[in-house]
């Protein structure tokens, strides 16, 4: 009798949260909706709601410290830029107030929102996607697809690839500073250590690659034959896929109203 | 039939003037435990390279001569089918992680996906494989995390779980301590039961002269000594081809020059122990 953790590889992969287990495709197709919609809506009403239930579906989810974290900086910097932008570049009449002779408009600030709810509403998708998708299951879905296992391979080592090189810069920091290169202080130090630390970083990184490649050959990787999974997803249910179809039907009724209303139909 | 044959074999490395291998010829029988010693830069690592197929397929540079595997001229073997035929684990621990699973577990059976194994099957084997290795308590880490002796033993048993053939070993207990290094070579000793052919690199010679059959010695890209394991090992001169003799060797040449010889050369410690008795025996009459 296995443990209760390898047995869990004998059946479907599910963490019991109805959103997460979703099919990975099935989750970027409805993400992927809500993002367009706000790109195609751009009404601040629904911008400012499509955020709110993404905060929503992130409780529901438990993700809300990862979702939060990213989605808060965005927020602050994305509504103080584009606000201040759209007050230089949006001529208006109605003046709201004046600080020392600039002169902020309820136009330029209606813009701002905005575009503001527009862009925080497609982030806030992908972002959720992130969030609640772990990037295996997108690739494993996607090699249930068709896709190559190479090029799903490729994408799933790159994001491992980001951490290891974040470790091995450390490591090269330290070294040289070891070496008596000056790595710390004002801006013109930090520049003169960019190449003392790039070129190991750089050089490191190929000369692994090359290894990591024979590695995987070792793995039989490039065997010419139909690979097996140890970790599997379930099976998309009826229910799943009849939301998602309907939530593609709603979008393309959004985007024809959109488009009846833009050439004067409606 | 030899299961791999070379025949008058020189490779150059892409843009390299020198040979990393000059003229080796040399054949490899089915279910013998060949160690590879010698200087560092002696073509090792060369040598290994061109038995798994990566000289020519991957590492372009110029190969003369006759390599077969199988029978099969080594440039007409599929890559793919050739990773299946023969495994290989190397030098560095850390990039023979895949990087792309999550866990020990998945990470050692991932050859066994690449294979299309069934998956009853291939729990069973990466089981059977991580108890082997003595592995089990890491089967739920993550393998990005483990430190480099873990990851050796874990890139290790990713191989052993897929059940080549041949195994192609270079320096598999670089990272581990002595107790890691004992049980690795217990490990590679019990696969010779099952009639693998195994090539194994490795410095440290007290355990060559233990476990192997036969041995090679590499200088210069040269395979300089070969043949069984006593007899290549305890040559008084191995030292002049960049070869270290196991302590116990240099001990009986030590005796025999001073005039008071063993019976042989000894090359592990249990040979050395009981001709020591042994003299200590007839010495006290």
């Amino acid at each position: 009798m296995h443990s209760e953790f390898v047995q869990s590889f004998f059946s479907p992969q599910t963490t019991g949260n109805w959103f997460k287990d979703l099919n990975p495709l099935s989750k970027l197709n409805i993400l992927l909706v809500l993002a367009f919609t706000a790109l195609v809506v751009q009404n601040i009403a629904f911008g400012i709601g499509l955020c709110l239930f993404y905060y929503l579906l992130a409780i529901l989810i438990g993700e809300l410290k990862y979702f939060n974290g990213i989605f808060s900086k965005l927020l602050v910097t994305i509504g103080v830029f584009i606000i201040l932008i759209r007050q230089l570049t949006v001529k208006g009449t109605t003046v709201l107030f004046s600080i020392f002779g600039w002169k902020w408009t309820m136009e330029g600030l209606l813009n701002g929102l905005q575009v503001g709810s527009v862009i925080l509403g497609f982030s806030g998708a992908i972002i959720l996607f992130y969030a609640s998708t772990e990037m295996r299951d997108l690739m494993y879905a996607l090699e249930r697809k068709g896709v190559s296992h190479t090029t799903s391979y490729v994408i799933l080592a790159s994001f491992q690839t980001i951490t290891d090189l974040r470790a091995s810069v450390q490591t090269i920091f330290e070294s040289q500073k070891a070496r008596g290169i000056e790595v710390e202080g004002n801006i013109l130090i930090r520049a003169k250590a960019f190449f003392p630390v790039i070129s190991p970083l750089l050089l490191g990184a190929m000369a692994s690659a090359e290894e990591k490649s024979i590695a995987m050959d070792a793995r039989a990787f490039s065997l010419e034959t139909e690979h097996t999974f140890l970790r599997e997803l379930r099976a998309v249910p009826a229910w799943e896929k009849a939301l998602v179809i309907a939530l593609d039907l709603g979008f393309a009724a959004v985007c024809a109203a959109k488009l009846a209303k833009m050439l004067g139909l409606w | 039939m030899a299961l791999i044959e070379l025949e008058h074999v020189t490779y150059h490395y892409p843009y390299s003037k020198t040979a990393a291998l000059e003229d080796i010829t040399f054949s490899f029988e089915k279910g013998v435990f060949y160690g590879v010693i010698g200087e560092n830069g002696g073509g090792k690592t060369s040598l290994c390279n061109l038995l798994r197929g990566l000289i020519p397929h991957f590492y372009q540079g110029t190969l003369e001569g006759r390599v077969t595997i199988d029978g099969t001229d080594v440039r007409e073997w599929d890559t793919g089918k050739l990773s299946a035929k023969i495994g290989y684990v190397f030098q560095n621990p850390f990039t023979q992680i895949s990087g792309i699973k999550a866990t020990v577990f998945e990470e050692v059976a991932m050859g066994l996906e690449n294979l299309g194994w069934p998956k009853q099957e291939m729990a069973d084997r990466t089981l059977e494989i991580c108890r082997l290795l003595g592995i089990e308590e890491l089967l739920e880490k993550n393998p990005n995390e483990l430190s480099g002796g873990q990851r050796q033993r874990v890139a290790f048993a990713s191989i052993l779980a897929m059940d080549a053939d041949i195994l192609v070993i270079d320096e598999p207990t670089s990272q581990l301590d002595p107790q890691g290094t004992q049980d690795v070579f217990e490990i590679i000793q019990g696969l010779r039961g099952s009639g693998k052919t195994i090539l194994l690199v490795e410095h440290k010679v007290d355990l060559i002269a233990e476990y192997c059959d036969e041995v090679l010695v590499m200088q210069n890209g040269r395979i300089v000594r070969s043949g069984k394991t006593a007899g290549v090992l305890s040559a008084a001169d191995l030292a002049d081809v960049g070869a270290t003799p196991p302590q116990v060797a240099a001990f009986g040449h030590a005796m025999a020059a001073a005039g008071k010889p063993l019976a042989g050369i000894p090359i592990t410690l249990a040979d050395a122990e009981a001709q020591v008795k042994r003299r200590q025996k007839e010495v006290r009459g």
